[in-house]
């Protein structure tokens, strides 16, 4: 169970993102480059929406990505290189629900930093007619999904590593997670030893697969996402977050400080 | 009254089984009675912070066990009933001082109406509250540790451990940080304080342990542990020259000529009438006659050693 300082901590993780100005100025500039293509966009008549959503879609991508990977990064192992660690744990908070904390504030530092760039999507989407204002949120809201998932990551690294190599190896999962078809694939040819392709399945299994988070082409070409793909991948990323937070907070249990 | 902390055979060893073991600290067995003021001692390096990461439960131990208000090492029990100030505090640069002390008191479990009411309160206490508007970032080192005292009193702890309260603090804010933890004892308040400043520690505790190279060389109360010893110091005036001849003859006698004053220094009480009556002879005349009365920091040297580490 999770207790009630989980929640303080959570709000202090929103009140620092909102302080620090690393997060305000990432959504500023997402919302400048999407508004910037929303005008240009505006004078290119015939495939204009279409390319606005596609831009803004990756702009929201992009930019969420990176505000995750920074602001998760940075909250456990910050906590403990910034020695602010000591102050925290001498009160009587368990381990784990500084951990979910720390995951819960991020989660919502992240989701007040993409409903700004969503919001100007939506509003053109809706001004221009350019689509189901209704696909949009779906889209977005799976992105979201995404980001939760790659910060559950980032806490379970962060539980063993410091910020930076927190950082660089939550990028490094996110980047073998798009390529891990490929790598699994490349090791059943390639390799001989049974222990190496079950290695590469295991990681397959493991990774989570953040392609199931992307649906900015149906968007762009104003498919339908069926409510079904979305409860199941909500299903898909709980069950990830979960496993990830129960490793950091598993980790972090027996971490000396 | 059963005592507020209390390990046996406490033992932490740092590395792994095949590598060479540095030992932070051997076989630890420890009580700290309730509403003293304890102070625990040692050189760098001893194994001071080492236990009191231990007592937190920040560390586990490697042997031993104990408790903490009677709860074990550690647990959230123990940590609702204490409060700690880390050595140099370090703090969320981005809140304010009540915002900072209202979090703190959140996590104690706190309703967010008392967390600020104990959040002023404290910030009057330790004389910050003309500073409210200011971000930590912009405290003074002194602010920061006053700040920190703050914070581990906002739950309104049974017990206080401090690592270092009086570092960064002027002349004055030592003497404010004495003062509180007199204060914290009248209140019947269990306060244990690591220090390095040994005036301070002999002013204040009731109680002392000193540690080195992880073990403990000695604990106990501090009259018990200084005694007292048979020397006498005499403090005269008058000629030196005159003085040093006529109390020279006395056996043992030590003599230390000042600016403004002779010491002489006796090895025995019986000394004192002969040393009297020479100085009287020498022409000079009597400041004081006081017993020779060994010093905390003479006893930490004595058991300590230098700064080498060897016990002279």
């Amino acid at each position: 169970m999770i207790g009630a300082p989980a929640l303080v901590v959570a709000r202090q993780v929103l009140v620092e993102a909102g302080r620090r100005r690393t997060l305000p100025v990432f959504v500023f500039f997402g919302c400048a480059i999407i508004l910037s293509t929303a005008f240009l966009s505006f004078f290119q008549l015939g495939v204009e929406i279409k390319f606005f959503k596609d831009v803004a879609m990756t702009v929201i991508f992009l930019f969420g990505m990176v505000t995750t990977v920074v602001l998760t990064s940075t909250q456990l192992s910050g906590e403990v290189e910034s020695r602010t660690i000591y102050n925290v744990l001498s009160k009587p908070i368990r381990r784990r629900d500084l951990v979910v904390g720390k995951y819960l504030g991020s989660v919502a530092a992240i989701a007040l930093a993409v409903a700004p760039m969503a919001g100007i999507l939506v509003f053109f989407v809706f001004t221009d007619r350019g689509g189901s204002v209704l696909e949009v949120l779906k889209a977005t809201y799976l992105l979201w999904l995404a980001f939760s998932v790659l910060a559950a990551v980032a806490v379970a690294i962060a539980s063993f590593a410091t910020s930076i190599v927190c950082a660089a190896l939550t990028v490094l999962a996110f980047v073998v997670s798009y390529l891990k078809g490929a790598v699994t694939a490349y090791l059943a040819l390639t390799v001989r030893a049974a222990l190496a392709v079950y290695a590469g399945q295991a990681l397959y299994y493991l990774l989570p697969n953040f392609e199931n988070f992307n649906t900015r082409t149906a968007v762009v070409h104003d498919e339908i996402v069926p409510w079904a793909y979305v409860g199941r991948t909500s299903l898909y990323a709980l069950a990830l977050v979960a496993l990830f937070l129960f490793i950091g907070t598993q980790v972090f249990e027996e971490r000396e400080l | 009254m059963p005592p507020v902390i209390s390990v046996q055979g406490l033992t932490k060893r740092y590395g792994g089984p095949r590598s060479r073991d540095k030992v932070a600290l051997q076989d630890l067995t420890l009580d700290v009675p309730a509403g003293e003021i304890f102070g625990f001692l040692g050189p760098n390096g001893a194994g001071k912070t080492t236990t009191i990461k231990l007592l937190l439960g920040l560390i586990a131990p490697t042997a031993g066990t104990g408790t903490v208000l009677g709860c074990p090492l550690g647990s959230v029990e123990a940590r609702r009933r204490l409060g700690f100030l880390p050595e140099s505090p370090y703090f969320y640069e981005y809140l304010r001082g009540p915002e900072l002390l209202a979090y703190y008191g959140r996590l104690c479990g706190l309703g967010r109406a008392e967390s600020r009411r104990r959040a002023e309160a404290l910030l009057r206490q330790v004389g910050l509250w003309e500073s409210r508007h200011l971000h930590v970032r912009k405290y003074s080192r002194g602010m920061l540790q006053r700040l920190g005292l703050a914070q581990a009193l906002i739950n309104d702890p049974d017990l206080v451990i401090l690592d270092e309260p009086a570092g960064g603090l002027d002349p004055i804010g030592r003497r404010e940080m004495r003062d509180a933890l007199l204060q914290l004892r009248d209140q019947g308040k269990t306060v244990f304080l690591s220090s390095h400043i040994l005036a301070e520690v002999e002013t204040v505790c009731d109680r002392v342990a000193i540690l080195h190279r992880g073990r403990l060389v000695a604990t106990g109360r501090i009259g018990e542990l200084l005694g007292g010893t048979h020397e006498m110091e005499l403090t005269v005036r008058g000629s030196d020259g005159a003085l040093a001849g006529h109390l020279g003859r006395l056996p043992g006698v030590a003599i230390r000529h000042g600016t403004d004053a002779t010491v002489v220094v006796l090895p025995a009480q019986h000394l004192v009438y002969q040393a009297i009556d020479a100085v009287r002879e020498a022409g000079g005349e009597i400041v004081s006659v006081l017993p020779k009365r060994e010093r905390l920091e003479d006893l930490f040297v004595r058991l300590v050693g230098t700064p080498g580490g060897t016990p002279s």
